[in-house]
């Protein structure tokens, strides 16, 4: 019946298509839509005896001109529908990759991409724990802004393709996403609440020096890269700058140096540190009071036996430093990880980059 | 265009909503055959701008009046067809009172004074 004249039927509705396809309001869903209806009632129209020629004109107005269902789909469809879902798509990709594709209906799409970020997190951060400097700080940092733009970018893309139908699935909830990053964070490392990065929990964190303790090795306003995962593989060392935390469920993170290691007895007498009865050499240590005083708390300790499986941590900057003299030995399970890299250094009073810093190795 | 008998852009505006959600109590329907039928109910006094009724169906679909779905039944072509939704049916009860308010009031006023027509 289609073909009963010269008209050119299926070449005139993909000419039609086209033209409300330049429309912005008009998403290729709607045309779909829109072209079904038209298809129905050319049929319609000729089952009642007109060419098809006449069908498609008249069905064709009937559906109305391009500008007023414009006009029209644009008032269903402002701003909100084509500008701020991406835009929320791409927020929430920010605070985890995969979540904005969770919110634009690709939950598996979300996991895969997450998947993905976290290995190349943890790839990078291998990097930027076993490379040289300053190689292991620019291809990191590279990569990283590459791949927060690909994240975003993806989120956007994913909102973008789904409108402005948009059908919202029964996990499109607030307290979904809540729940998304809670358990993220959760089976992450109940510290990282927001952002949940397994690499973060388990390989390198970064934190800045905030007290003089171990000037001057690290000053303030240096900031570290920490291996969290060296003392997964392999035991703490003797002169290792180790992180641990005050308490084994505490948030208070410290950084001082292994002195005395597990089962051995340490001493000092005026300064001097003993292990088992021997002096040990520390060349990276600072005193700031004159070597008279020997009343200075800490100046002496009597000998003292560490448990197993605990070590004794001292700061560089002996005379000002809250360390296992006063707090007492640190347990192994409180150990966060070892000194990296500084990565970082900036003067805390003057703010200015201190650039002769970054790069290097604490020890 | 300007029929009397046709009714007035301002009024086929206000009664797509509840028109909409009354068809879809008869079952799922999509936009052609929305159409069709509110032209047949209405005797052919009711004629929408067809392509104007789809921002009508997806605003109410966000509202969740509605529910659609992209189906093909055999032999026929790939069409959107629309559901009613618990929300909707809450909907058209609201709409039916307020109709059925502005009729009883104007049905009264015809009754007792007939001369004014």
């Amino acid at each position: 019946m289609e073909n009963q004249t010269s008209f050119d039927l299926s070449g005139a509705i993909q000419k039609w298509r086209r033209n409300l396809a330049q429309s912005v309001a008009l998403r290729s869903a709607d045309l779909d839509e829109l072209e079904a209806h038209l298809r129905d009632a050319i049929s319609a129209l000729q089952a009642a005896g007109l060419s098809s020629e006449e069908s498609f004109l008249i069905a064709s107005r009937r559906i109305g001109s391009r500008d007023a269902l414009e006009s029209e789909f644009g008032k269903i469809n402002p701003g909100r529908a084509w500008l701020n879902r991406p835009c929320l798509a791409g927020l929430l990709q920010i605070v985890t990759p995969g979540l904005g594709n969770l919110y634009t209906g690709r939950p598996l799409h979300g996991l895969i991409l997450y998947v993905a970020v976290q290995g190349i997190v943890l790839f990078l951060a291998l990097a930027l724990l076993w490379l040289p400097w300053p190689v292991n700080f620019l291809i990191p940092v590279a990569a990283a802004i590459v791949v927060t733009v690909f994240v975003i970018f993806d989120g956007v893309r994913c909102a973008r393709a789904s409108l402005p139908d948009f059908p919202l699935a029964r996990y499109n909830r607030w307290y979904v996403y809540i729940l998304v990053v809670a358990v993220l964070a959760i089976v992450v490392a109940p510290e990282q609440v927001l952002v949940g990065s397994p690499t973060r929990a388990y390989v390198m964190q970064t934190f800045a020096a905030d007290t003089t303790s171990m000037e001057p090795t690290v000053l303030i306003g240096d900031h570290v890269v920490v291996d969290k995962s060296a003392y997964a593989f392999s035991e703490p060392k003797r002169r290792d700058i180790a992180f641990y935390r005050a308490t084994q469920r505490s948030q208070t993170i410290s950084m001082k140096r292994i002195v005395g290691m597990p089962g051995e007895t340490i001493e000092i007498r005026n300064r001097e540190v003993f292990i088992n009865g021997k002096k040990i050499d520390e060349p990276y240590v600072q005193f700031l009071r004159p070597s008279t005083d020997g009343t200075f708390p800490g100046v002496s300790m009597a000998p003292t036996i560490i448990p197993p499986d605990a070590y004794f941590l001292l700061g560089d900057n002996r005379d000002n430093s809250a360390d296992s003299r006063f707090i007492g030995p640190v347990q192994r399970r409180q150990f966060l990880g070892k000194a990296q890299t500084i990565y970082f250094s900036s003067d805390p009073e003057t703010h200015k980059t201190r650039w002769n810093r970054i790069g290097k190795t604490p020890n | 265009m300007h029929n009397e008998a046709m009714l007035s852009r301002e009024l086929v505006a206000a009664s797509t909503v509840p028109l909409v959600l009354s068809v879809l109590t008869e079952g799922e329907s999509y936009g052609y055959e929305l159409i069709r039928r509110v032209r047949e109910l209405s005797g052919g006094r009711i004629e929408w701008t067809e392509g104007m009724l789809y921002p009508v169906l997806h605003w109410m679909e966000r509202e969740r009046m509605i529910e659609s779905e992209w189906r093909e039944v055999a032999g026929e072509r790939r069409r959107k067809y629309y559901r009613l939704r618990k929300e909707g049916r809450l909907a058209l009860k609201e709409e039916q009172q307020q109709w059925m308010t502005v009729h009883g009031a104007l049905m009264k006023l015809w009754k007792t004074k007939p001369h004014l027509t």
